[in-house]
């Protein structure tokens, strides 16, 4: 049994639903035709993030690697499918530029980074001894 | 002159009462605040929010010498802009973490080796997450207040990520456990 369905959208959601109608070949009044053709990519999307898994778009063709679909609800599906209860840490433009630099230039090794690990993993550590004075 | 070793404890409010947190002492007044006010409510609200207590059971009353605040977390960008560009050698956001909240020493016993003590049990519980595989830890962060608890993580080679404080800083754990 179908539905009527109605929405209030921004001119950029008309703008954008638009392109893809046109994109996707449909007639310019097949508005169910485009609705049920998004739900079903959306739905593929969401079970993916669902189960914690990334999106990633591949040309294997030409060789090029993969751009990753990047979309806070999404991130927010992947943390919420990984059961643990996190803090959200966010970060603006500058701090996620700078993330990104340190994790792919190269890395030495900090040497006290190195031996705090090395203590840890050897599993002898003292506390060391407190002296509060008078 | 009293000398002792204090004893790592998970924070509990039975065993921790708040005539023994009010003892506490430390320049920095939210870390003072937050071991009163607020370890008990996030240790209630979020189950892998975590605190723990250098406590000296040695002297009568015990006191806590440091204490330090762990929780799981989950970095992100705030927008997509900042998220985009470039990954193609980067994990997708959000980046699994751990987030050294809080890390404090009584002003009465700094300079004797406990901050260096708790930031190895910080990142030994750490590394307890790590190899029980639930979660993949990439990142060590933590939010330094001031100048010098910036220098003492950068000792470490913690990345600085903000100007401003806290400071935000950064250990990619990666190349670390692969060596």
């Amino acid at each position: 049994m179908s539905t009527r369905f109605q929405a209030q959208i921004k001119p950029t959601t008309v703008e954008t639903l638009e392109a893809i109608r046109e994109r996707l070949g449909l007639e310019p009044n097949d508005r169910a035709g485009l609705l049920e053709e998004l739900a079903r990519l959306a739905a593929w999307s969401i079970e993916q993030a669902s189960r914690g898994h990334h999106i990633v778009a591949t040309d294997n063709v030409a060789g090029v690697s993969g751009e990753e679909h990047i979309d806070p609800v999404l991130q927010r599906l992947r943390r919420d499918a990984s059961g643990v209860e996190v803090e959200p840490v966010m970060l603006n433009e500058a701090e996620a530029a700078r993330l990104r630099a340190l994790m792919t230039e190269p890395v030495e090794l900090n040497q006290d980074f190195v031996s705090a690990l090395r203590r840890v993993l050897d599993g002898e550590r003292v506390p060391p001894e407190l002296d509060w004075g008078a | 002159m009293t000398v002792a070793r204090p004893i790592i404890e998970v924070f509990d409010a039975d065993l921790h009462p708040p005539s023994l947190l009010r003892e506490f002492r430390n320049q920095e007044e939210s870390l003072v605040r937050y071991l009163n006010r607020y370890a008990r409510k996030n240790v209630e609200r979020h189950k892998l929010n975590q605190t723990f207590l250098a406590v000296d059971r040695f002297r009568k009353p015990a006191r806590i010498a440091g204490y330090f605040t762990l929780a799981v977390c989950s970095v992100e960008a705030q927008s997509a802009k900042a998220a985009l560009e470039p990954l193609s050698t980067l994990p997708g956001y959000p980046i699994p973490g751990m987030l050294l909240a809080q890390l404090a020493v009584d002003e009465r016993v700094q300079g004797q080796g406990l901050g260096t003590f708790l930031i190895d049990e910080a990142l030994l519980r750490t590394l307890h997450v790590v190899q029980a595989g639930q979660i993949p830890i990439r990142l060590f962060v933590t939010d330094p207040l001031n100048e010098a608890a910036v220098a003492f993580y950068e000792r470490y080679g913690m990345t600085r990520m903000s100007d401003d404080y806290p400071a935000r800083m950064v250990q990619d754990l990666k190349p670390y456990l692969e060596a």
